[in-house]
């Protein structure tokens, strides 16, 4: 299977444990990444475009965030495929830590 | 002017479906991050990237609009545009399923042709309508299917992922079909 881009895999993560709708992804990536990826509106919602299209996820209704204001806001959540998908990347990098590892650039972690 | 509205003014560079689909979303994004901006230098840092991220992004939707016309057959591009014509015929705000499955019968001439000009020139005058979350579910599919099949999307692919649908529309359209 071909690497999934970085805004990809991001949003992947992002919504492996809970429903979330964009700027909630957005908080979520910047939170997990120490604001290292600041995904823009037109980033993050072309990305999901895209990763709708092609069924990683799919859009689950509106609702409000009592946490953020009483906007409705368009919710997003994986899909089978799009935790497949998820799950098969984090196992490519974990193939490529452990070749780094082996090649001493990296300390094995136990 | 407000942030928000010089925002609003700078996603009009987007193609006008992607902007129906996604501008109120991307607002609503920009003003949470707005909010959080609460100092001059967060407020610059906040445009720049803004500026960037729109830099980066408005080619690659025209980008992938091109491309998406390419997947579509001639009739399945008509059957959508049908699709749209039914949506204005019943003065909906957007494409339902049945509109999409009425579509594909006009374009398989298994639905009277005749049009009239009101609905037609409210899809010119709206440039078309959003799609039902269904639709997209639908749309999809048929392109999973025609990449399957190795063709280009046809009218009997958005067909069978229509009726495939696991919706209560669906379910009552492969009834009436």
């Amino acid at each position: 299977m071909d690497a999934l881009t970085p805004a990809v895999f991001h949003i992947l993560l992002a919504l492996a444990d809970e429903d979330r709708h964009g700027y909630g992804i957005m908080l979520e990536v910047a939170g997990r990444t120490n604001q290292h990826v600041l995904l823009g509106p037109g980033t993050l919602y072309g990305t999901l475009k895209r990763m709708l299209e092609s069924g990683l996820i799919e859009e689950c209704g509106e609702r409000v965030d009592p946490e953020l204001s009483d906007e409705r806001r368009r919710y997003y959540r994986l899909t089978r495929q799009g935790r497949r998908a998820a799950k098969s990347e984090a196992e490519r990098l974990q193939a490529l830590v452990r070749m780094a590892q082996s090649k001493s650039l990296l300390k094995a972690t136990s | 002017m407000k942030a928000e509205n010089i925002y609003r003014i700078l996603l009009r560079a987007y193609p006008s479906r992607y902007r129906r689909e996604y501008a109120e979303a991307m607002v609503q994004c920009f003003r949470d991050q707005l909010r959080e901006a609460n100092t001059a230098g967060k407020l610059i840092a906040l445009w720049l990237r803004t500026i960037g991220d729109l830099a980066l992004t408005v080619p690659v939707q025209y980008w992938e609009r091109a491309g998406r016309l390419r997947e579509y057959s001639p009739a399945a591009r008509h059957a959508i545009f049908y699709a749209h014509y039914e949506a204005a015929s019943f003065n909906g705000r957007e494409v339902t399923l049945e509109h999409l499955l009425r579509g594909v019968l006009r374009e398989e001439k298994k639905l009277a042709a005749g049009q009239t000009d009101r609905p037609l020139r409210r899809v010119i005058a709206t440039g078309g309508f959003p799609m039902s979350l269904d639709c997209k579910k639908a749309l999809a599919e048929a392109h999973q299917l025609a990449q399957d099949a190795g063709s280009k999307i046809m009218p009997r692919h958005i067909l069978v992922a229509i009726l495939k649908q696991d919706s209560s529309e669906a379910a009552r359209l492969r009834q009436i079909f």
